[in-house]
């Protein structure tokens, strides 16, 4: 056969949903500035003895390991230090940049549990209905009314007066956290799934002897797929913002560095030595902004409304 | 009265531009959606001034589910900003409840806890009778 004929016979591969909609994203400048704004941060706590110019809580020129200048502490913004020094005389960038870390351990751990739990209880609410429904559905307003940023306050503080000197604090507030954002996701994959399941294909799988659990799993949880990716991703941005202002209150847990216990720390010299509270502020206002420029975008791109 | 006012300025103007946002974003949506409805189009056609037709026909259906979420804000409201309290040094529910905490003098804490529950319950109950009010196409069963 001639080349061009050959050409034609073969199998047209087509694109799949996620290609299109990464081609979607991409055209969404402000997505993209997010995306970046995320991998930067990415970068940053990957690579953080790269990217930072002191090693980690190195007292500058007092410690033998920490290079040259002499020590200085609440020192301005200079060139030997970028951002200055904080109280106990560590360099404020490199603190910044060793705190990336906790603050995505925060931000993915705390989603990742929210999403799990407002994942299953909004799949089954929606698929089943009646007094299931119901009940979940009160279960969720009464987790929606409490004030959960409160609850925290008191969990932390109770926690380091029992164990001041425990270390996986950080993990307590990922789990609170967690544990109580569930309630707003839940009630809209619950909507997302109450429309999914009148569809044809769903009777039919049920027709020929599907189990709920294989049709919840392999039938609805891809369906609502697009609105779970949107809504992990805001409450990354939801989580760190919390955690950083639990941190700035004092109530931060016992032997982490985050942003939120660095601004803490200098929160009491913010007259004289403004650059404490200030830079660890603003990277803080950076990854959260990321975030939800990434989820809006993100949003924009997975609306099944707006399929060609 | 007059140094009040003024030392509230800022939390108040700070707390303001944090719940600005999503409103403004569910006004523009909402309104999206209303002013593509027939009725807008039967309005316009019948001669009415297009200031009437945004504003009485338009922005008044549009305002129906924003008022649920103003709702709920507002019953978030109530639960005081600790942070913003904090940082401003102004004696609010919020900064007694942080100092209470830290202090750990549990029936403060209690307390507070239970009023802003309430709180937030007693304005849940309000959007969604006002809800019902306003929205001819529901009425409470």
């Amino acid at each position: 056969m001639s080349p061009p004929t050959q050409q034609r016979l073969q199998r047209n591969r087509g694109v799949s949903q996620w290609a299109l909609a990464w081609r979607r994203l991409k055209t969404n400048k402000v997505a993209i500035v997010g995306l970046g704004m995320v991998g930067m941060f990415v970068v940053m706590a990957a690579f953080d003895r790269l990217v930072a110019l002191y090693p980690p809580q190195c007292l500058v020129g007092l410690s033998p390991s920490c290079p040259s200048p002499a020590f200085a502490s609440n020192a301005p913004p200079s060139a030997a230090h970028p951002f200055g020094t904080d109280l106990t005389g560590y360099d404020v960038y490199s603190e910044i940049v060793y705190g990336t870390r906790a603050a995505f351990v925060v931000g993915l751990g705390a989603s990742g549990l929210t999403m799990l739990i407002a994942i299953s209880i909004g799949l089954v609410a929606g698929y089943f209905g009646g007094w299931i429904d119901n009940v979940l559905m009160r279960l969720t307003e009464v987790f929606l009314v409490i004030p959960f940023f409160l609850i925290l306050l008191v969990f932390l503080q109770v926690t380091i007066k029992l164990a001041p000197t425990a270390t996986g604090g950080i993990w307590l507030v990922v789990f609170i956290i967690g544990a109580f954002s569930w309630p707003g996701a839940a009630r809209i994959i619950r909507a997302e799934v109450l429309r999914v399941r009148e569809f044809e294909f769903i009777a039919a799988s049920r027709q020929i002897g599907a189990s709920w659990f294989r049709i919840l799993l392999r039938h609805l949880f891809p369906n609502v797929l697009h609105i779970v990716i949107v809504l992990a991703t805001l409450q990354i941005a939801n989580s760190i913002l919390t955690e950083a202002a639990v941190s700035f209150l004092g109530f931060g847990a016992p032997n982490s560095n985050t942003w939120g216990q660095q601004m803490y720390t200098s929160a009491g010299f913010i007259e004289q030595a403004w650059w404490g509270t200030l830079f660890p502020a603003i990277f803080v206002t950076l990854m959260v902004m990321g975030f939800n420029l990434l989820g809006n975008g993100l949003r924009d791109a997975l609306d099944p409304r707006l399929r060609e | 009265m007059l140094d009040q006012l003024w030392h509230l300025t800022l939390p108040a103007t700070v707390y303001t531009f944090a719940l600005l946002a999503p409103i403004v974003l569910l006004v523009r949506s909402s309104m999206l959606e209303v002013l593509r409805q027939d009725y807008i189009l039967a309005a316009r056609a019948s001669g009415l001034g297009e200031r009437t037709v945004i504003y009485k026909h338009g922005l008044r259906n549009a305002l129906i589910p924003i008022v649920t979420y103003v709702g709920l804000y507002f019953g978030g409201l109530l639960a005081g900003a600790p942070v913003t309290e904090t940082v401003f040094n102004w004696p609010g529910v919020g900064r007694q409840f942080v100092t209470s905490t830290t202090q750990l003098d549990f029936p403060v804490i209690q307390a507070v806890v239970v009023i802003i529950t309430l709180m937030t319950l007693v304005a849940n109950l309000v959007t969604d009778v006002t809800y019902a009010y306003i929205d001819p196409r529901i009425r409470l069963e």
